[in-house]
């Protein structure tokens, strides 16, 4: 076996122009579970939350990863994943 | 578990030689096979007797594979339920390829031909191309690093105290675990023991334990195996009904469903059950409308609830 490889620094990004990672506001009860699959350590913020960078491979794949937390993860960069979440969440808000 | 590793696999290699050659020759005499495949009688007749313990979960009569011996003539017989054509779902098939690499690619298991010629088979009708190149096997994942811990407290019967977050609902608990095994099911690795706390059997998912204590207490052993861990719905669980289009018709080879009906249009309605209504809301978020809500009457205003309060976080609409 070769010495452990960097999957990131090897793989491209997924389809062209996606980016590779996100940012992502975690609740203080799921925060540790977010952190396993995050890169480095999360940055605390004041309400208690905690902000991690975590890799976005399939953008379609990611976004229904954050849509599954509910309301215990909120996606903050890029914008056009954070919007992405977003209209998925007004739809259903207005689809009761 | 008292074998080593390396007996335990040579064994695992016998038995995969083994019992294709005997459902082939019914009626082989015990000596003439143990000469043929190089293994004392008596080895044999111990392969053999493993073999009676096989089978699928359920284990009763008819589920197991049957060996009989009449003097030195053995003959084997095979559960009827490998009679009945093997339909896998994805997610099976998928772990059992994953399954095949890992074991092949374990160091001992001389040869492990048929074990190539069945993974190769499965790569196909998975729609890979043959000789596809480069399929690794990792054993790990997030909740790894407790297996080493876990699987010591497993062995010297210790109590372990857990933190562990619950999928459906979301609450944390602190436990105290009597550990009975260690077990992957469905891609995931789960503790089974006695929950001191609920009073009960518990299964907890290993990467949901987030803070894990070794106690020096010791407890008992279980009074039966503990089955295989899987969502086992109770009488009272709500049925949940969804209609879903193609883009989710995932769920029914993900979780265990109770049924799933051909509609027109292209949509599958799907039934299962859950312990917890907020699971099945959370299921539906991330489905993104490619599910609609039959029933229960009071999961869609859930979900709309859900998402309302996840809303929270995000700027307003423009």
């Amino acid at each position: 076996v070769e010495d452990a490889v960097d999957v990131d620094a090897v793989v491209p990004s997924g389809p062209a122009g996606a980016p590779a990672s996100a940012t992502v506001d975690a609740a203080p009860d799921v925060a540790w579970q977010v952190a396993r699959v995050a890169r480095g350590e999360g940055v605390s913020l004041d309400d208690g939350w905690t902000r991690f960078t975590v890799p976005v491979g399939d953008p379609d794949a990611f976004v229904a990863w954050a849509l599954g937390w509910g309301p215990d993860l909120a996606v903050a960069e890029p914008a056009d994943l954070a919007e992405r979440v977003a209209s998925a969440l007004r739809r259903a808000a207005a689809r009761a | 578990v008292s074998t080593r590793p390396s007996e335990t696999l040579r064994r695992l290699e016998r038995l995969l030689v083994v019992v294709p050659w005997l459902l082939e020759h019914p009626g082989a005499d015990v000596a003439e096979v143990g000469e043929r495949l190089g293994v004392p009688a008596e080895d044999l007749l111990a392969d053999l007797d493993l073999l009676g313990y096989c089978g699928l979960p359920g284990y009763g009569g008819g589920d197991l594979i049957e060996v009989s011996i009449v003097g030195t003539a053995v003959t084997l017989r095979m559960a009827d339920y490998f009679r009945r054509p093997l339909r896998l779902s994805l997610r099976e098939a998928v772990t059992l390829l994953l399954a095949a690499r890992a074991l092949s690619g374990v160091e001992g298991l001389a040869d492990s031909a048929a074990l190539d010629r069945a993974a190769g088979r499965l790569e196909q009708a998975l729609g890979a191309e043959t000789g596809t190149p480069g399929m690794a096997v990792e054993l790990g994942g997030p909740g790894a690093e407790h297996l080493g811990v876990l699987r010591a407290a497993v062995a010297d019967r210790r109590v372990v105290r857990i933190v562990h977050r619950a999928e459906a609902t979301g609450a944390i608990t602190e436990r105290a675990v009597e550990p009975w095994s260690l077990t992957a099911a469905a891609g995931e690795w789960y503790l089974q023991g006695w929950c001191r706390t609920a009073g009960g059997p518990r299964d907890f998912r290993v990467d949901r334990i987030r803070e894990l204590e070794v106690t020096a207490e010791q407890a008992g052993a279980p009074a039966t195996a503990p089955p295989p861990p899987r969502y086992r719905p109770e009488p009272d669980d709500p049925e949940i009904v969804l209609d879903c289009d193609p883009e989710a018709w995932w769920v029914a080879e993900w979780a265990v469903v109770d049924d799933v009906e051909e509609r027109r249009g292209g949509i599958r309605r799907i039934r299962l059950r859950a312990h917890h209504l907020d699971w099945a809301a959370r299921l539906v978020l991330r489905l993104d409308g490619h599910a609609t809500v039959v029933a229960p009457a009071e999961l869609a205003p859930r979900v709309a609830e859900l998402a309302e309060a996840a809303l929270v976080r995000y700027p307003p609409a423009s």
